[in-house]
């Protein structure tokens, strides 16, 4: 019997029952309305469990799944509908299946189960009766109910016995198991099979290990079925019915066809292929037994059991010599196109059988006559009477006696064969041969993964490249290709960090796999306790690392079994204190921030800390006074420990005070956390923290105290350095709290010599002086993010996770270590860890921010490049039209004729100094100086800072006179400071630069100012373009959205000549507007320009369907002030605006 | 105690490992003894319990490598040439002992063990598990589990 094959089959049924349970309880959600996919689903799994079993010879599994099947069976007939008791008895079935699949060499007591199961067939249908089938030497081989065998009866079909020896040792494997399963078929159908060890066959034939039977149904005479099969006499059983375990009659033969049975046939052969595709164990009996000798094991049944006996005995010895005879029945079956199987007219071959008939006769004279098969059978004829005592049609009840009688009379005779029961001999002998390998088998069941053919090619094609990669680097190194070995390490780096990703990949499971579970945990805890519950589940899809998946399973169920046992009130108990009867348990996973977050939330009655209370001073875990410093958060952790229950009463579900310590410990094995949460009366939230995988992390090299730390790249958000000068303006110190300054935000800093403890208080006091530039490393650690300076940003890397020994586990703040390139170790951050070692939480800073927030008013969001001057002149730029920073040193700059340039990108950039245009200070001599670049006329320029501060979004109120001046859109508070806000384009005009279209001519209109609406969202546009407008004697009206546009043009719409409008805007946008400009009357010539930062085509499409005359990119000042004064200029002739449309459009 | 028994009452021979720990001449039962590194390239934990020296890769494991002479209640030393790392298993894990120097490797001769007498306030004797006797010295021999328990919780 080969472990494999078993293995296979064991994964394979496994596989099968996936889901199963959460089908089942579908099933019984609607028991009046079955779904029949569902139950053919349901059906067809264990059908295929069932098939498989049978043929790996694993009986109870067979039996178990054959019982659950027939119940399945009337459910999908709808002869039975799935109430509450069929579907407890099913889902328990289910269990005990999956048990025993999961152990299949430990004896399982099935007779309950199969009986629970037999008990809902018959109280649907008493005259349903189930009957075994058997052979004299065992009775209740095969069971099957009557019904089916009336139906077979009624179309004409024999049931026959067919027993197959395997032989221990035998080697040929020239006929396969399917093959005989195959030839079966072609015969009838194969209806089940039994593996059946017989220790009288044994001693018989010394070389006989186990029996295979099969329960064929065939249209065929017996001797047909022998000459067929090529097979003795005497492996052909009649079958015999024994009712109830009662012997009631012995039936014989029967023809007809009939087309329910080949449905039902199908199902059976599928079983039987795929059962085959698993090369089960059975195969090696049959194909060998077959084969090689045809040793007889069992008598056939018959009338005259004495007679038969004898007969049986003959054949036992003719048979042995005659193994020729068997090779050739098979190469005739090869031989024989399927179409001419059943070939019938082998009426004479039939007689001839008994006497070593030749099969090569049998092909030449029989098998081609179907019709006259037809005739032979339809009044069935017994054609092998020396043979086959039993008459056919003499379907002559016997009394139960005779045949019990009958039965011992055949096996005192036949010596060896003990009429044992059977089922015991089974289990026996399936425990030993299980027993040789149940090692070996563990390790194989468990340790084999499921992995997509997809991600397999992908493995396969990149140990391909890895290894030509080796190839190219032997030969490079050869010959000292400085250049080329380069090429073929950069090669090798991404082979291998792609091959690293996909076998990552094979790795990751669904959670969901776990979570499917907890369905039957939640519906069969609610049915005991009676308590009702809405169970939800979210994110199932979410995937960790194999060895998570598996271990995480266990703890979780605690949470949740203790969520519905503890947490979950009675439903009287929710009615009482006003809360919906139905309680609700969540289970949802997600990720964050490299992590997934599991949380097992229920909406019960929370934990009661008064309780944990008197229970931790009960334990001596704690004194009176310590308690009383202790936050809720802090007691509620006591339950985490060992032997701790506040259940009052212990249930067998939990309550004994195991489980809680337990759980910690397994997910803390796993690297996870766990964070409980409880609001008495309103329920309980547990959050367990899980790493996606316990591998391979990147991660960010940095220093302190020269020595190096990883710092995991998921908790990374940014890194911000803070120059020397800037230090004692950005660092603040609120309370004990360290915090920076970042885009308005307060960011709460620590300090990783704080956290190593290397620094005294006094050293660390000093710390942000000023004396020295800081490197701050932002990091997240759930929702709260914190800075972490450091000494040194070092760099990237992939590192693997190496555990931390016992001694070291506690310290908090270090999640593990690593081994660097050079060997050494290093030890690995835990921004949670640091944080909570570091006591820092965002709450002291919360009320700041506010306040923050508050003073800084509402007003409109812009994207602001701050930048500096000179030190205090603190300027900002929107960034919209910012193309890039650059940063050079002083010495590259140029000044050729009046122009200050720079060379830059193989051309000059044109440089602006900010004291060129506006009242500041001359940049002082620094070495490095920022250019802010831009684009103006489709050339760029630049403008000079000295630094650059920050990036921010803010609302800000911006004051517009103050400081009015040309290149000046207005002055605002920026982090405290006044800040002047630049209008670029102004700016450097204002400074002179030179452009012949700059000179913009407007034809003054006739009676008046030309008067344009501009309906922008953004205050700084707004300004802008009014800016823009006004120098060319054009009157702005201005309008903040849509509706306020539209409401000016209907009250002054007359005197508008043109409309510059933005898209996005609240209240209403722009081509909305543009609609109902468009659908007065008297506006349908007016051009609306549309000036959005969205340069799209759909979007200009779009545009031009509501009616827009013209789409222009924001950002270009220039085009924005041509297209304006072509508009203006073509108004005052009044020209229509669809010919406007042929002049516009970019 | 099991160290005591196994060292007592066996039959076959029984090696010790022989090492100075400042003035002591400690032993250990070979048994326990997976190697002994000379590599002191230790990485600092900072906020560890004192008695761990750091971290070390062994071959590509992390080893936490503790400070016998702190653990046995000396005064610790900087690291010299002379010192040894005896790697030794321990709950599944390889756990480092610093000691000043390797001494020798001796034969256990039943008749010279003998239990330990507490004479000495300044170390712990729950970490002996007896004393043998060499002919001119005396050697402790350290029980390992004691030793390394009770670190367990940070001490």
């Amino acid at each position: 019997m080969s472990d494999d094959k078993l293995y296979l089959y064991l994964d394979d049924a496994k596989e099968q029952l996936e889901g199963l349970e959460q089908n089942i309880i579908r099933l019984e959600e609607s028991p009046d309305d079955v779904d029949s996919d569902l139950i053919n689903r349901i059906f067809r799994s264990i059908h295929t469990v069932k098939g498989g079993a049978g043929f790996i010879g694993l009986t109870q599994i067979r039996d178990l799944s054959h019982a659950m099947e027939d119940v399945l069976d009337k459910i999908r007939n709808n002869e039975q509908s799935p109430t509450l008791v069929c579907c407890n008895i099913l889902l328990s079935s289910l269990d005990m299946l999956s048990n025993m699949l999961d152990s299949p060499e430990e004896e399982t007591d099935i007779s309950g189960q199969i009986n629970a199961l037999c008990r809902i067939l018959v109280e649907d249908e008493e005259n349903q009766a189930k009957v075994t089938l058997g052979i004299p030497d065992i009775p209740s081989m095969f069971s099957i109910s009557q019904a089916k065998i009336d139906d077979y009866e009624s179309k004409g079909f024999c049931l026959y016995i067919i027993s197959f020896s395997s032989l221990h040792d035998g080697a040929d494997e020239t006929l396969s198991h399917d093959q005989i399963v195959k030839q079966l078929n072609k015969i009838g159908y194969l209806l089940d099979s039994k593996n059946n060890p017989d220790e009288g066959a044994v001693s018989e034939s010394p070389q006989n290990d186990t029996t295979l039977y099969v329960l064929l149904t065939s249209v065929l005479s017996k001797s047909n079925v022998i000459n067929y099969l090529g097979i003795s006499p005497a492996q052909v059983h009649n079958h015999l019915f024994i009712e109830e375990t009662i012997p009631q009659r012995v039936t014989t033969e029967e023809t007809g066809v009939s087309e329910t049975v080949v449905t039902e046939t199908e199902v059976t052969e599928t079983v039987v292929t795929e059962t085959v595709a698993g090369e089960t164990v059975a195969e090696d009996a049959v194909a060998e037994e077959t084969d090689t000798e045809n040793t007889v094991t069992e008598e056939t049944v018959a009338e005259d059991i004495v007679a038969e006996k004898t007969v049986d005995e003959n054949t036992v010895t003719e048979n042995t010599v005659t193994e020729n005879t068997v090779i050739d029945g098979i190469a005739l079956e090869q031989v024989i196109p399927p179409e001419d199987q059943f070939d019938p007219s082998a009426t004479d071959l039939n007689k001839a059988s008994n006497e070593e008939l030749d099969q090569e006769e049998l092909q030449a004279s029989g098998l081609s006559d179907p019709e006259a098969m037809q005739t032979d059978l339809t009044p069935p004829i017994d054609l092998d009477q020396e043979t086959t005592p039993c008459e056919p049609n003499a379907v002559a009840p016997t009394s139960a006696e005779t045949i019990v009688e009958l039965i011992q009379d055949t096996q005192e005779p036949a010596e060896p064969l003990t009429p044992q029961p059977i089922t015991p001999k089974v289990v026996t002998m399936e425990k030993d041969s299980a027993l040789e390998t149940s090692t070996d088998k563990k390790g194989n069941a468990v340790n084999s993964i499921r992995v997509s053919v997809d991600i397999l090619d992908s493995l396969m094609n990149l140990a391909g490249e890895l290894v030509l990669t080796r190839n190219q680097l032997n030969q490079n190194v050869s010959s000292w290709d400085q250049y080329a070995i380069g090429v073929a390490a950069q090669r090798l780096d991404s082979v291998t960090s792609e091959l690293q990703a996909s076998i990552m990949d094979t790795r990751m499971q669904p959670i969901g796999v776990v979570f499917s579970k907890f369905q039957r945990v939640v519906r069969d805890m609610s049915k005991n306790l009676g308590k009702q519950i809405k169970f939800e589940v979210e994110g199932e899809e979410v995937e960790l690392d194999k060895t998570i998946i598996e271990n995480i399973g266990d703890p979780l169920t605690h949470l949740v079994r203790n969520a519905i046992d503890h947490g979950l009130e009675s439903p009287e108990d929710r009615r009482r204190i006003g809360k919906n009867p139905e309680g609700t348990m969540k289970l949802t996973a997600q990720h964050e921030a490299g992590y997934v977050l599991i949380k097992v939330q229920d909406d019960g009655a929370g934990l009661d800390i008064e309780k944990i209370k008197t229970k931790a001073i009960e334990k001596g875990l704690v004194d009176k006074s310590r308690l009383a410093d202790m936050t809720d958060k802090e007691i509620i952790k006591f339950i985490l420990e060992p032997g701790f229950s506040t259940a009052s009463k212990v249930t067998d579900i939990s309550g004994r005070g195991v489980g809680m310590d337990v759980v910690f410990t397994n997910i803390s094995q796993l690297g996870g956390t766990i964070d409980i949460d409880s609001t008495k009366g309103k329920g309980s939230t547990f959050q367990v923290k899980l790493p996606l995988t316990l591998a391979i992390i990147p991660c960010l090299l940095v220093a302190a105290n020269d020595e190096r730390y990883a710092l995991p790249q998921v908790s990374l958000v940014e890194l911000v350095r803070i120059r020397p000068a800037q230090v004692p303006q950005r660092m603040e110190r609120i309370g004990d709290a360290v915090v920076v300054r970042l885009r308005g935000n307060l960011l709460p800093i620590v300090r990783l010599r704080d956290f190593l403890g290397i620094d005294s208080a006094e050293v660390s006091e000093a710390a942000f002086d000023g004396s020295s530039s800081i490197n701050i490393v932002v990091v997240a650690a759930g929702d709260f993010r914190y800075g972490i300076v450091v000494e040194e940003l070092l760099d990237s890397e992939e590192i693997v996770v190496k555990p931390l020994g016992q001694h070291v586990r506690e310290c908090e703040g270090y999640a593990g270590a690593t081994i660097l390139g050079d060997g050494c170790a290093a030890l690995i951050l835990d921004v949670v860890g640091i944080a909570h070692f570091m006591n820092l939480s965002a709450a002291d800073l919360e009320k700041d921010r506010l306040l923050n927030n508050a003073q800084q008013h509402v007003g409109d969001e812009e994207s602001l490049l701050i930048v500096e001057n000179s030190p205090g002149e603190q300027f900002a730029i929107q960034l919209s039209y910012i193309h890039r920073i650059e940063r050079i040193k002083q010495d590259q700059i140029q000044v050729v004729g009046n122009k200050t340039v720079i060379k830059y990108r193989g051309g000059s950039l044109r440089l602006y100094f900010l004291h060129e245009a506006l009242e500041v200070q001359k940049i002082a001599d620094q070495a490095n100086l920022f250019l802010v670049v831009f684009p103006l006329d489709g050339v760029e320029v630049a403008i000079v800072a000295s630094n650059i501060v920050d990036i921010i979004d803010i609302e800000c109120v911006i004051d517009k006179e103050t400081f009015k001046q040309p290149g000046v859109v207005g002055s605002a508070i920026i982090s405290e400071q006044i800040t002047l806000l630049l209008d670029v384009f102004g700016l450097v005009r204002s400074i002179g630069a030179t452009r012949s279209a700059q000179q913009i001519s407007i034809e003054p209109k006739v009676d008046d100012q030309h008067t344009v609406l501009v309906v922008e969202d953004s205050a700084f546009f707004r300004e802008q373009i009014k800016n823009l407008l006004e120098p060319h004697d054009i009157k702005v009206i201005l309008a903040e959205d849509g509706e306020i546009g539209l409401k000016t043009m209907r009250q002054q719409g007359d005197s508008i000549d043109l409309i510059l409008s933005d898209i996005e805007m609240p209240n209403m946008n722009g081509l909305e507007m543009t609609e109902k400009i468009r659908t007065m009357s008297q506006f349908k010539d007016v051009p609306i320009i549309i000036l959005s930062t969205v340069d799209r085509d759909d979007a200009m499409v779009k545009g031009h369907t509501a009616g827009v005359t013209d789409y222009l990119i924001k950002m270009d000042q220039d085009l924005v002030m041509e297209t304006v004064e072509k508009y203006l200029n073509h108004t005052t002739g009044g020209v229509p605006y669809e010919q406007y449309e042929k002049c516009g459009g970019l | 105690m099991s160290n005591m028994k196994n060292v007592a009452g066996s039959e076959a021979t029984k090696e010790l490992v022989l090492f100075d720990v400042e003035e002591m001449l400690c032993g250990i039962d070979i048994t326990h003894v997976q190697e002994i590194n000379k590599t002191l390239d230790f990485t600092t934990v900072h906020r560890a319990p004192d008695f761990v020296k750091g971290v070390l890769n062994l071959r590509g494991s992390i080893v936490s490598i503790i400070d016998l002479r702190t653990k046995l209640g000396q005064t610790t030393i900087p690291l010299n040439q002379e010192m040894r790392v005896i790697i030794v298993r321990y709950n599944d894990e390889n756990v480092g002992l610093l000691v000043d120097s390797i001494n020798d490797v001796i034969e256990v001769k039943p008749e010279n063990l003998d239990a330990l007498v507490n004479n000495s306030s300044k170390v712990n004797s729950a970490y002996f598990t007896g004393v043998y006797k060499l002919d001119e010295e005396l050697v402790v021999i350290l029980n390992v589990e004691e030793t390394l328990k009770h670190c367990d919780r940070g001490a």
